[in-house]
This record gives C-alpha cells, structure tokens and sequence, in this order.
C-alpha cells in the first residue's frame, strides 16, 4: 500500500452527491481548499439517477455554479473517488483524516473514456457516464467526473489482453490501494441515504412481481439511457401501459415490520412528478392514479404543483393506503384498497404499479459516524443541533442532506452551502489572484484573415437525436474562412473543452462558433475555454441549437435541419463581427448589508461578522428579534426566547455589526459587488457601501377573517394560543375540549400554497396543552397532515396521546358559531359519512406565514428584484439556486424566501452567508464588456437616453453630447434601441453584427 | 422645438409607387429631438418600404442619408450625390426642410412625417403646443402661460364659460389656459394683473399680414460685403 501525506490545511467533504458538490463548490469559490471524496467511482449520487426534477420537471444541475470559473475550481478544488475515510484523529481545526483510495487500475490521466475496453472486458469494466444523459455528463461540476473508466481486476484473467485493448495506455494492472493522510480542518459530511428496497415487504410485490417497480426504477424505465431507450414499457411484454398507479409512503409512515415511523419528505412530489411527466411525454391515454395517506407538498410553491397534477394533468388521487397487490395471469396488477367513505375493499387492476420509497441510512454511514464519533438519532440519520441544523454532536464535523433528515434537492442544496460556510470558517481564504492572469496572454488578432471553428458540442445526444449533426458541418465547411468544423459528444465536459481548446491554437483559429445548448449557462463556460486558448473570449457566437431546434421541432425533422443550418450561418457571419472587447474590472465592496433584524438576519450577520465582514442590519422596527418574539417553544422544546435574547446580545455587541432600528431601505445604486443603500433612520439618510445584501425581511403571521378570528371570542390564532400556554396556564387547565383548524388562510383560492409550519405548530401546540392539561379533548380538522422528516414522530405521539385528527375538504368546511354563550365547531366526518358538532372551549386556527406585502414590493422596486405571485422573494432556480437571487449579490433567507420553521431559517441564514463570501472572496468585480458608447458627431443631445436610462446613467457632457460611464453602464441596450438618432452603440452587440446574423440568417431566403 | 410625426404608411406607399429608386432623408435636428425623422426612423421607415415592394412583388431601392439639418441650402447641398442616383425623395424633415430640399432638387420631394407644432417636451415621448408664433409674444403679462396657444379660443381676456374644474370644454385632458394662468398670477402674488385689460390683438405679426420673414441687417450686409470684397 502506497502511504501519501498532505500537509496543507483543507476541509473533506465526504460524499459527492449533489449535497456534496455544492459544499465542495462553494468551498473553492470562496477561496478555501477542499477535498472531495466519494466512495464510487464517480461522484454524482443519487440526484444522477433522476430522469427530471420537480418542480421545473428539468434537469438543470449544470446552474448550480455558473460563475465559478473552472481555473478557479481547479486551484482549490480536489476530488478523489474510490476513497474512504478510515479515521479521523485530532480536534476542530486541526484533524488528521486517513483516506483510503481503491486501486483503479486505469490512468485517469491517460483514459480518453473510449469504451475498447467495456467492449472486451464488459464483465470487468466498470463506467457509468451518468445513467441518463440529462444528467451527469451534463453536469459542469463535474461532468461525470473523472470521466474514466475503473476496473475489477479480480475478473480479468488475462491482463495483457486487456492492456493491448487499450490504445491510450492507461491501464495500470499493478495498481495498489493508497492510503492517504491529510491535515483537515473541518469536515462535511453530504453521504445522504439509501432508498428503502421494498423487496422486503411480502404485500406489494416489489422484486417479485415483474411491473411493480420502486420510483427510482421508474425514472430509470422513463429516461432516453435507461433499459428501454427512454421508452415507457412494461417488462414483462415490452407494452406501454394504459393504467398505472403510485403507492406513497412504501416503507415509511408505519409501524409494522421493516416500517420507519418516519416521513421521507420528497415522496410525494416525486410521484406527483412522475405522474406529470408520464402524461407529458407519453400522452393523456395513460391513465395515473396515486395512492396516498397525506399529501405532502409543503414546499415553495409545491402546493400549485399539485394543483396543477389535479386540474391540468388529470391525475387521479385515492387517499388510501392500499392493503396488497397480486400479480394476475397476465402480469398485470390488482390493488386491493379501502376508501375512506365505503367500509369495504375495492379491487383495481392496473398494468404497472410505481412504490414510492423512501430514505434508508445505509449501515455504511452508520460506520462511517462511528469512525467520526459522532451521534447517531433513533432513525440513525445525523444528530444535529436542534437551533444548529448542520452541526454534529462533535466539534469541526457539519453534516447536511439527506443524512441530517430525509429532503429534496433544494433543501439539501441550502444545507450544503450552510454546512460549508461553517466549516469554512477553519480555513483562511486563499491569496487573492486575478483569474485573468492565470489564463495565457490573449493573441492580437486584428489584421488576420477570419479562421472560423465552428464546433458541434452536443449535449448527450439531445441535439444528435433529431439532428443530422454531420449534415450541419458540411454545411458549415461551405464558407470558405471556416477552417475546423467538427462534432463532440459531451457538451461540457472537460474533455470536448480540452479538444477544442486544441484546435484553437493548433489551427490558429480567431473566431469559434458553438452550436450547443443555452447561452445562459455555456457562455461563461465557453468563452472561459476562449480564454484559456489565448483568444479574447468575445470572439465568440454560440447557437442554441438545442432548445432552438432539437426540442423545439422535434415533429419535422427536415425543417429542422434547414432551420439548423441558417441558425449556425448566422453565427457565422456574426463571429465574422465579433472584435476582441476588454472588460472592465472593479474593486469590490467587502461590506455586507442584511436587511431585517429577524433570527434569520441577526444569525447571517454574525456568521459574516465573525469572519471579519464588516455587516450593517437594518431592521424596521424599534427592536431586534422579528417574529420569533412571539414564539416560545420549538416542536423540539428549545426556548426561542432565550434564544433571541442570547443573538440579539451577541449582535449588539459585535465590533463587525452595524445596526440600524427603526430603519427602512430608501435609495440604492451600483453593481453586484460595489453597491451603495440609502439607509433612512427617522429623517437622517445614511449612505452605506456593501458588496453583498441579504435579504431577512420575514413574512407575517396571517389574519384572515375566517371561522369567526376577530369576532368571535374563543376563536385565536395559534400564536394566541402559544401566548396563553407561556403566560398563562390556568386558562388551559379549565379548558375541556378544544379544536383546531388546519389551513386557515392557506391553501385557499386567494393563498394557494401551504404555509407548511401550521401542521407542526398545530402538534407542538397539542402536546404542549396535553403537558398542561392532560384530560383536555383535543380535535384537530385538518386537510392534509404536514408533518414532514421526523416531525412525523410528534405527529404519532399525538395521536397515542389521543388528540383526535378529523379531516376536511373545501367542499365541506369546519363552521363556526356562536350559539347560547356556547361556541361551536360543525365539521363533517367522511368515516361516519356524517357532520358532527364539537363544543369548543377554545378554537386554535393554524393560520400560518404571508409574505410582507408591502415591504417586499418596495424592496423588489429599489433593489429591482423578482417577487413571487404571493410576493415572497423569488430565488433564481427553485431546485438548484434556492437562496441565491437572479441579480448577483443578493440572497434571500428566511420566511422572506417562503414560510418555514426556525430550524430551517436558520439553515438558510448560514447558506447564504456562505454564499455571500463566496461572492467577497473575488476582491474584484468584471463588469463585461457590453456597454453603451455614444457617437458624439451623430448625437442630436434629444435627451432620450438619459430619460430612458433605468439607471440613471448618460448624461449629457461639457463636449454638447449624451455620455455613458462604462463602469456604471449595465449593457441592457435600452438606450440603444431608443436613440433617435442611432448614435448609440452596444459594445458585444453591434448593428452591424446583428445585421451580419440576420443577412446570414436570410441568405437562402 | 418643431414637432412632427410620422405620416401613415400607406399615404407614403402612395406617393412612391411610380419610382424604382428613392432617397429617404432625415433631419438630426427637431425631428430626431421628437422622434419623427431622426436617423433611427429613417431606418425603419426605409426598411417598412422595402418590406412593402417585396410584399408587392416590385422593385425598390431605398437609400438612407440623415443631414445635420435640412433647413438650410448648405446642409442639403451634401445630398447633391445620392440625388443624381433616384427618381424621388421622401424628407423626414419638418415642412422648413422639406421645402429646402425641394427647392434644390428637380426631382419629386415628398413629406415622411406631418409637421405639427412648436412644442415642449413634457416627459420622456410626450410633446405638447407651447407656441403660435403670433409674433407679438405676451407671456409676460400671462404669467408665462400663453392664452394664444394653449386657450382653443386663444382668448385675451380670462376664459369662457366652457371652463369646468379647470378643464376646457374641448377636453377634458386639455387644461384651461386662463385657468392656468390666473393660478400661476395667484401664486406669484400678482392677481392684480388680471385685471388689466389687453386689447384687440394685431395679429399682422402672427401671418395675418402675409408669409413672414425675418431680415437680420447686419448678417444679411455682411455677407454682401464679403460677396463684393470678393
């Protein structure tokens, strides 16, 4: 065994799923060193094996980080597959980690990935580019990383063959396992959980009965890779099938044997997904029905995903939990079933049957934290602190995804970048060094003859699949200054970047045309590739012939191609165009500004004050804490007050921390990264120069004037009630029956998504009277039951302890009234088929978070942000960006993001600090380099442009004519497209650029 | 500022049928400053042209020149070229340039826009009459408001009984101008103004008298006497 020791102080993050990526990721843009290693032999996790995700149903993991420059990466990034930890000595901030790397017995070097030796030795050769091309290999970071090949050398039994197959040399057959110590400061652990096998389970079938798949398998059977082509059969007859039926909670949500009592969170969005994506592309003559107990989709804006399900798509909903399933003669399947409203069993037969599974810690995780020593829950997920979320039981060690408690990708996403940004505190950012002098000196072209490239790079046979890509080049190759026209498979992975980087400079090229996919995530990628062959990165054109063509007419294939060729000879004559263009560099602000004083506000500043940031919160009322002022206790039991009070000390008191009450946001101007807020405190405006801002403005606790709130004496919101169980318990002890009543104000026409913190609220609450009063009747009406991950074990316990859970719908709501000094519930009971009154002595509604109206708008005016339809802030990718916003340097956090619990806030608090640094840690900002120049001869001095200017840019100047400060402009061309007297040019966006692109475009018109 | 606006397409459709090769030109003066005939509607409108004959199955060419200023002869000298090469042009100039512009090609000159007023720019594309020219200017016992161009009966001595809440019975976006007036005379303390009678208006000066022109003495000897020193 080969022994290596790395002394350079570095945070390990163990696990290279999506979790883990995006820690190690926003580790390296912040400047510090990390380590990822993964135990396969290439990293992607779970997220790799998903045809599409909710709620975009896209896969789009290639956004997570489009502005970390690949030379960045590289510098501090270190990924290492096949490798484990096998201890973990020393303490917080100075740990020894040994680090076991299996042999490969392949070169990742030398392997060029060209499959010889899977050809001859498929026994043997283990590669898995990513099971669907819609995922991994689209993955920039990484794209399927390494993109080599690995080897079982116990099943080759003659090597020679094998090294003869293989042309690039890289096969090592005297490969040896290499143990490794590295110095580490922190660790993050992102190892996430098995999905459950329900081959287990003896009553649906699963592993037995050859159509009943678990969810994964089903988007393995749906995707272009998968076993059938991205054809949706049946195994058993190679069918499609007509009817097809989801079972949720397969595994989870029980008691009975090989159950856990837990909730897995996703399940239900997934299947819903499933359902929305088989209609979608396999037509409304397929019937989908799911079978479920609650249906969970508590998350932002999931709610009209749902709705959406119902009322577009035509999903059939069963609120059951079926009992069995038996395979018939001809292998299709009968679910046997109980409906709520019929006391008896139904019989359903469908063709194939989808198990929705959930989360399983894997009993190598379960090592992995005694290895760690760190603690382990009753469900063996993570022990994470409960005002803490991604902090473990030991000192230096974060945890975040999946093994912290069962969750989607966004939420994993924002854990991830939490549990980096306080692991990162160990390590001290790197040297600052402009990333344009690590790229080789740009070549003057000017004076040469144009030598076009134009390059096919196909994003995993998207483009390929509908278009003749060898038609496309010929086409290309008929302008006589194209010099290179060639094809690549993989869009953006590092190898077709390295080739054509090649070509560049092998063959001089000064102009590259890209026919891929999107501009909005491969023009940062592709013009960084420019610069690193030594051309100016504006020598570019790229043509989207991927979303332009391949998925936009898919149905006329010849149409198509024509429309592809004219769309690549526009880009030809455009780069015919382009001119080498500078960019222009400024200093960044290293300040920082939170706006709102709230748990999540305070929690964000001091993470950034304690890593020297100077921070200014502003908050608009006359004290800090927010709405946690109102609350007294978590579902966990934590003491929010103490809490509050304890931040609010720390905030006061920080050296790094300016804070401004009574204070709201007037003025603001700059560029992400040099931004300066007018901050107005009373009738004093003071000017503030931050580089980042975080938005914490909270939401508000909801109102609505139903089921007699404000009329009606005994009716109270939940947080009413919290109040009387803090400061008042006698109340409660006279209390005899007492009802609560889910939704309120959510999930209605005027509020469509759920609130999702009513239904933990509403058990918290419960337990709590229960503790006061334990001979109080509780009755709880709700519509779905909420309780997500392990709040589900509250739910349960509440129910052993006997409150009673009614369900409604809105067809039959709860009425309140008061009659003879009595106050009384009617509800309809669906078991008894029946409405039954309940007198209440107390009627507790779960109203739950709306967005600060007022306060956002206003907000997303100064700042020009985008809100969403119930004016919460709108992130910029639901999935994969989920706290940063569209514009740069802003971050939203909190129930400002989406109604949530303290916990999560929290969560969020710490990412988008750590987003934030990521965003400090470039001391310089690149503006680009379209802006607006004015052509002083052909000025008329109309004064449009300043009128027009959303930022107050031109003005008019000493000389008579309108002028643009290219470090203020922002090359949006509104002023352009004004000018009355085309005096006004987009530098990157020339009229005679465009016009060269149309006259390419018409050519054969 | 001299306002214009641009003339229905069809109208300009018309008025070149019978040519093959035109000349579209503009103005970088009042007519870019309004948005009518500046550089950028010469472009549109030439290319709303060509995408006409295309459309009609007919040849055109178009050419495209934009001149400092199309009101005076030196300026429109500079297309004396692009002249010799069409059979016609369309000015997109106001009336002043159009006319400058005819009176120095022997070929047809048609209007691209409708001149339409001497006017100010109230905020960013609207424009609105300030002035008349009546030649005699009587803003300031107005107040700064002008009852020539801004009554519709350009009344002299307070308004008429069409005003209602400030609004002239023509419109009601149209403001009353006397209204305006004694609001602005309440404002500056000096209603007492109002009170003083104007009489009938000479409105020889405003083009009652004929077609005006204006003879700078000194400027127009000048140039005589550097014409006979030459």
């Amino acid at each position: 065994m080969q022994k290596i020791k790395q002394d350079e102080k570095r945070v390990l993050v163990i696990g290279g799923g999506v979790g883990g990526i995006k820690a190690a990721l926003d580790l390296s843009e912040s400047r510090k060193q990390v380590l990822l290693i993964d135990s396969d032999y290439a990293i992607g996790g779970l997220m790799t094996q998903l045809d599409r995700t909710f709620p975009t149903n896209n896969c789009d993991l290639c956004t997570v980080s489009p502005h970390l420059s690949a030379t960045t990466r590289e510098k501090f990034l270190q990924i290492s597959p096949m490798t484990e930890l096998t201890s973990l000595s020393g303490e917080a901030g100075n740990f020894t980690a040994t680090l076991n790397t299996a042999p490969r017995f392949i070169d990742i070097d030398k392997c060029t990935a060209c499959g010889e030796c899977l050809k001859k030795f498929p026994e043997a050769v283990r590669f898995t580019p990513g099971l669907d091309p819609r995922a991994p290999t689209c993955m920039r970071y990484p794209q399927a990383t390494p993109y080599a090949y690995s080897i079982d050398m116990e099943k080759i039994d003659d090597v020679e063959a094998l090294k003869a197959v293989c042309k690039a040399g890289a096969i090592v057959p005297d490969d040896s396992e290499q143990q490794i110590q590295v110095n580490v400061a922190s660790v993050v652990l992102s190892v996430g959980a098995e999905l459950f096998n329900p081959g287990v389970l003896d009553n649906f079938g699963g592993g037995k009965f050859d159509n009943v798949v678990p969810g994964l398998e089903y988007e393995r059977i749906m995707s272009a890779s998968g076993p059938f082509q991205g054809n949706l059969v049946r195994k058993s007859d190679q069918q499609r099938p007509k009817k097809v039926a989801w079972i949720q909670c397969v595994g989870s949500r029980g008691i009975n044997r090989h159950d856990v009592s837990y909730c897995s969170s996703v399940c239900c969005m997934y299947a819903l997904k499933e359902a929305m994506v088989t209609k979608e592309r396999f037509g409304n003559d397929i019937e989908t029905t799911i079978f479920f107990m609650d249906m969970r989709t508590f998350g932002k804006d999931y709610e009209p995903y749902y709705n959406r399900a119902k009322e577009d798509f035509g999903i059939r909903l069963i609120r059951c939990r079926p009992h069995s399933i038996i395979e018939l003669p001809d292998k299709s399947l009968e679910i046997t079933y109980a409906k709520e409203d019929l006391s008896l069993m139904e019989k359903e037969q469908f063709d194939m049957v989808v198990l929705s599974t959930g989360f399983r810690p894997s009993q190598k995780t379960i090592d992995l934290a005694g290895t760690l020593g760190i603690d382990l829950t009753e469900h063996n997920f993570a022990k994470s602190g409960t005002m803490d979320p991604v902090t473990t039981s030991k000192d230096g060690v974060y945890v975040c995804g999946v093994f912290e408690s069962p969750k989607d990708i966004p939420e994993t996403l924002v854990q991830a970048s939490a549990a980096a940004s306080m692991a990162g505190t160990a390590v001290p950012s790197g040297e600052w060094v402009e990333d344009l002098s690590l790229y080789p000196p740009q070549r003057d072209v000017e004076g040469e003859d144009t030598k076009i490239g134009v390059f096919v790079v196909d994003c995993d046979g998207e483009i390929g699949q509908s278009l003749d890509i060898d038609k496309i080049l010929e086409n290309a190759k008929t302008n006589p200054d194209v010099a290179v026209a060639e094809a690549f498979n993989l869009s953006c992975s590092f190898e077709s970047m390295e080739k054509i980087e090649g070509l560049i400079k092998e063959q001089k090229l000064n102009r590259v045309v890209i026919g891929s996919g999107s501009p909005r995530i491969q023009e940062i990628m592709f013009q960084d590739m420019l610069r690193r062959a030594g051309l100016n990165p504006y020598l570019l054109e790229l043509v989207n012939l991927r979303d332009q063509n391949a998925w936009a007419h898919n149905d006329a294939p010849a149409k198509s191609l024509e429309k592809a060729f004219q769309l690549v000879q526009s880009g030809i004559s455009g780069v015919r165009k382009a001119k080498p263009l500078a960019e222009n560099m400024l200093p960044t602000s290293q300040n920082a500004l939170v706006v709102g004083g709230g748990v999540t506000g305070m929690t964000s500043a001091l993470e950034l004050a304690d890593q020297g940031t100077l921070t200014y919160l502003v908050e608009k009322a006359p004290v800090l804490g927010g709405q946690a002022l109102n609350l007294s206790q978590t579902i966990e039991g934590d003491d929010v007050a103490a809490f509050v009070k304890d931040l609010v000390n720390k905030v006061s008191a920080h050296e790094n921390i300016k804070v401004f009450i009574d204070a709201v946001i007037a003025e603001h101007k700059g560029v992400p990264g040099k931004f300066t807020t007018g901050v107005k405190i009373g009738a004093r405006t003071e000017q503030i120069d931050h580089g980042v801002t975080i938005l914490a403005t909270g939401a508000t606790p909801n109102r609505p004037a139903m089921y007699g709130l404000g009329e009606l004496d005994k009716v109270m919101t939940q947080l009413d009630l919290d109040a009387i169980l803090e400061n008042d318990e006698s109340k409660i002890k006279a209390m005899g029956q007492l009802v609560m009543i889910q939704c309120a104000g959510s999930r209605e026409a005027d509020n469509p998504n759920c609130s999702r913190i009513c239904c933990q609220a509403a058990v918290k609450n419960a337990l709590r009277l229960l503790d006061v009063n334990p001979d109080l009747e509780i009755f709880v009406l709700y519509r779905d039951i909420r309780t997500y991950g392990f709040q589900e074990d509250y739910y349960k316990t509440a129910r052993d302890k006997g409150v009673k859970f009614i369900r409604f719908d809105l067809e039959h709501r709860p009425v309140v009234r008061e009659e003879a000094g009595k106050t009384i519930v009617r509800a309809h009971d669906f078991i008894l088929g029946q409405d039954i009154e309940i007198e209440a002595d107390c009627v507790a509604l779960s109203t739950g978070l709306v967005a600060n109206t007022e306060t956002n708008k206003e907000l997303c005016g100064l700042f020009n942000l985008p809100k969403t339809e119930d004016g919460f802030f709108l992130e910029d990718h639901v999935k994969l960006k989920p706290v940063d916003m569209a514009l740069r340097g802003f971050f939203v956090a909190g129930t400002a993001h989406s109604p949530k619990v303290i916990r999560e806030s929290i969560t969020q608090a710490h990412a988008v600090a750590g987003r934030a640094r990521t965003m400090l840690a470039n001391k310089e900002i690149t503006l680009g380099a379209a802006f607006a120049t004015v052509d002083p001869v052909k000025c008329a001095v109309c004064l449009i442009c300043v009128r027009a200017c959303p930022y107050d840019v031109p003005f008019i100047n000493t000389e008579r004519h309108s002028e643009i400060d290219p470090a203020k402009c922002r090359g949006c061309g509104i002023c352009v497209a004004e000018c009355p007297a085309k005096a006004i040019q987009l530098r990157a966006w020339e009229d005679d650029q465009i016009l060269a692109k149309l006259d390419g475009l018409f050519e054969r018109v | 500022m001299i306002t214009a606006e641009q003339k229905p397409l069809q109208e300009i459709f018309g008025y070149i049928a019978p040519y093959e090769k035109i000349l579209v030109v503009g103005c970088n003066e009042c007519v870019t400053v309004c948005a009518a005939g500046g550089r950028k509607e010469v472009g549109l409108l030439s290319s709303a042209l060509r995408l006409h004959s295309v459309k009609a199955g007919k040849k055109l060419e178009v050419l495209e020149h934009t001149l400092e200023r199309q009101c005076d002869p030196e300026y429109v000298d500079q297309l004396k070229e692009l002249a010799g090469q069409v059979d016609a042009i369309v000015s997109l100039a106001c009336g002043c340039g159009i006319q400058t512009v005819a009176a120095q090609y022997a070929i047809p000159v048609f209007p691209g826009v409708n001149t339409k007023f001497m006017g100010a720019s109230e905020s960013q594309g609207i424009w609105a009459e300030r002035c008349m020219g009546c030649g005699d200017c009587m803003l300031g016992v107005t107040g700064g408001i002008c009852p020539v161009a801004r009554c519709s009966k350009s009344l002299m001595n307070g308004p008429c009984g069409g005003n209602s809440s400030g609004k002239c019975e023509i419109s009601e976006d149209v403001d009353c101008a006397w209204q305006l007036i004694w609001n602005r005379l309440v404002e500056l303390g000096i209603q007492d103004r109002y009170e003083e009678l104007v009489a009938a208006k000479d409105w020889r000066p405003a083009g009652g008298g004929g077609p005006r022109k204006i003879i700078r003495e000194d400027l127009a000897a000048s140039k005589i006497i550097t014409e006979d020193m030459a």
